[in-house]
């Protein structure tokens, strides 16, 4: 039997070699799940029928021969805005509720299915992924597994909270202003954001359509590579999916950092970060021998302009049921989203016309290095119910603000794999992000800290 | 203490009657305020002046048509 803490490659080579069944991963997946799920609320369902019938599908594939795909009877789960079939996408809404079973799994979900994984649940998020800290009204806060006291962070806090609580080795996100890098961030993991327009969204519930990225969550860089891996491959159907092929990025994994360019990012990341986000990126830099500090041009008004394209986006999306049932969306957004149907048009636009400048100073930079480093979050995970936090030496609003130094990086849609550091009792995550189309070199940075001991993503101590 | 922006507050009153959103009474003070927050995104925006030829750059294409 497989050490239930084991990774996703690890579980897949015990069921190739016939060291253990599908089925019995499948079995202790789901035990662990519904047994650690009452301390952190992290699932808002089990697709148990479903695995049992999946992981049944591998064994009998392998009683046959048959060649085993690479994720052969890995469980994994994914946040519950992405299309399981017969279920109802509810993207932590309940709007949502009354909507129609999902005819056919999104596209990623089918991946997923294709490679030999096992879907194991659907998990919580903040509504309609608007949030960082998945603080659901309607279905409860997630908990940090690795302090339940406070958030597992946001909007995808559900995927990453059962990836280290270690109910399950991998998971899906997404990322539209930090979701998937915040969440990382406080529960400790790997977690990667692609290129905008790297990995498809059919299927995916979404949210700000020039913005949404989905990406997975793992507790190690070749999980988290090989993931990905899978995920590839343009889709028809998605508007801003690209026609690019898939480029693995698993077989170049261990190729090292020789000749990488790194670089740390100084100015507005600097003095958004707190001491122990800014002690993070120092030892990734280290670790790294990166010791050149560059300048992002004019980072606040990336992150003020993807907060207003954010807002305009979603109001948009969700203008139908904010003119009719208001009352029915999350309270801690309902407003937000009112706000953002009234935004003058002049504003957007001259955001929009913003990030095409901002997208070419960006490329500029990425001329001189490879890698930037920033960390992920201002802070580690606070407390649930935290309403206010300091920026900048300023007590502002905790909840909006959490995004600060993911959001300039996303507007533009840069590849980013988050790191885990532990430097202090709580962990906190290091973006390492490339240009365009490069995520095979932040993946190689990501395998190369782990393997230097800088960054480890261990399961959380006393879950029953 | 919070204290409305008049014109914010204008602006979220005719917006919403001039594209047919209702807007809760129990509501309206935190969408004001939400709005003050994305007026002042938006001053640091329109404050940068950005050259003449720079477009928009919304997704858009035709490539899968």
């Amino acid at each position: 039997m497989t050490n239930p803490d084991a990774g996703a490659l690890a579980t897949a080579a015990d069921v190739k070699s016939g060291a253990a069944s599908a089925l019995e991963i499948t079995q202790a997946a789901l035990e662990r799940s519904e047994s650690r799920n009452r301390e952190i609320n992290a699932y808002t369902s089990l697709t148990r029928a479903r695995a049992l019938a999946e992981a049944a599908a591998i064994d009998a594939r392998r009683a046959r021969g048959d060649t085993l795909p690479p994720l052969a009877g890995v469980p994994y789960a994914v946040k519950n805005l992405y299309d399981i079939q017969g279920e109802v996408t509810l993207a932590g809404s309940i709007i949502n509720k009354t909507n129609p079973p999902a005819a056919q799994d999104a596209l990623l979900v089918a991946r997923m299915r294709a490679a030999g994984a096992i879907l194991i649940g659907a998990t919580n998020m903040d509504e309609y992924a608007y949030g960082f800290t998945t603080e659901n009204t309607h279905y409860g806060a997630t908990r940090n597994p690795h302090d339940r006291r406070r958030t597992a962070g946001g909007s995808s806090g559900g995927s990453a909270a059962v990836v280290a609580a270690g109910c399950v080795p991998l998971s899906l996100g997404s990322d539209t202003n930090g979701s998937i890098r915040v969440p990382a961030s406080f529960c400790g993991l790997f977690g990667l954001k692609p290129t905008f327009g790297r990995l498809p969204r059919s299927g995916s519930f979404l949210f700000s359509a020039s913005l949404d990225h989905p990406g997975p969550f793992a507790r190690s860089a070749a999980d988290l590579a090989a993931c990905y891996d899978v995920l590839q491959g343009p889709d028809p159907n998605d508007f801003a999916c690209s026609n690019r092929a898939a480029e693995a990025t698993l077989p170049h994994l261990s190729q090292g950092i020789a000749g990488l360019r790194i670089a740390m990012a100084g100015g507005y990341f600097e003095q958004i970060a707190h001491p122990e986000a800014l002690a993070a990126r120092d030892l990734v830099a280290r670790a790294l021998g990166a010791d050149k500090t560059v300048i992002v041009p004019e980072a606040a008004r990336a992150r003020s302009s993807a907060y207003l394209i954010t807002a305009a986006e979603a109001a948009a999306q969700h203008f139908a049921n904010l003119k009719t049932r208001a009352a029915d969306f999350e309270p801690l957004n309902r407003d937000r989203l009112l706000a953002g149907a009234l935004i003058p048009a002049l504003w957007i636009l001259q955001a929009q016309r913003f990030r095409a400048w901002y997208r070419s100073r960006m490329l500029e930079l990425f001329r001189d290095i490879d890698i930037l480093l920033a960390p992920a979050t201002p802070f580690a995970a606070p407390l649930l119910g935290t309403e206010t936090g300091i920026v900048n030496g300023k007590s502002v609003p905790l909840r909006p603000n959490i995004g600060l130094l993911t959001q300039p990086i996303s507007f533009i849609g840069l590849p980013v794999v988050a790191v885990p550091v532990w430097n202090a009792q709580l962990p906190i995550g290091v973006q390492v992000i490339a240009a365009p189309w490069k995520e095979g070199l932040a993946l190689r940075v990501a395998a190369w800290l782990e393997k230097e001991g800088a960054c480890r993503s261990p399961v959380a101590k006393d879950m029953n | 203490m919070n204290t409305e922006n008049p014109a914010i507050a204008a602006l979220v009153d005719a917006q919403a009657l001039a594209i047919g959103l209702p807007l809760d009474a129990a509501h309206r003070p935190g969408v004001v305020q939400n709005l003050e927050r994305l007026a002042e995104m938006a001053q640091a925006v329109m404050d940068f002046p950005l050259p003449h030829e720079v477009e928009p750059a919304a997704v858009f294409s035709h490539d899968k048509s």
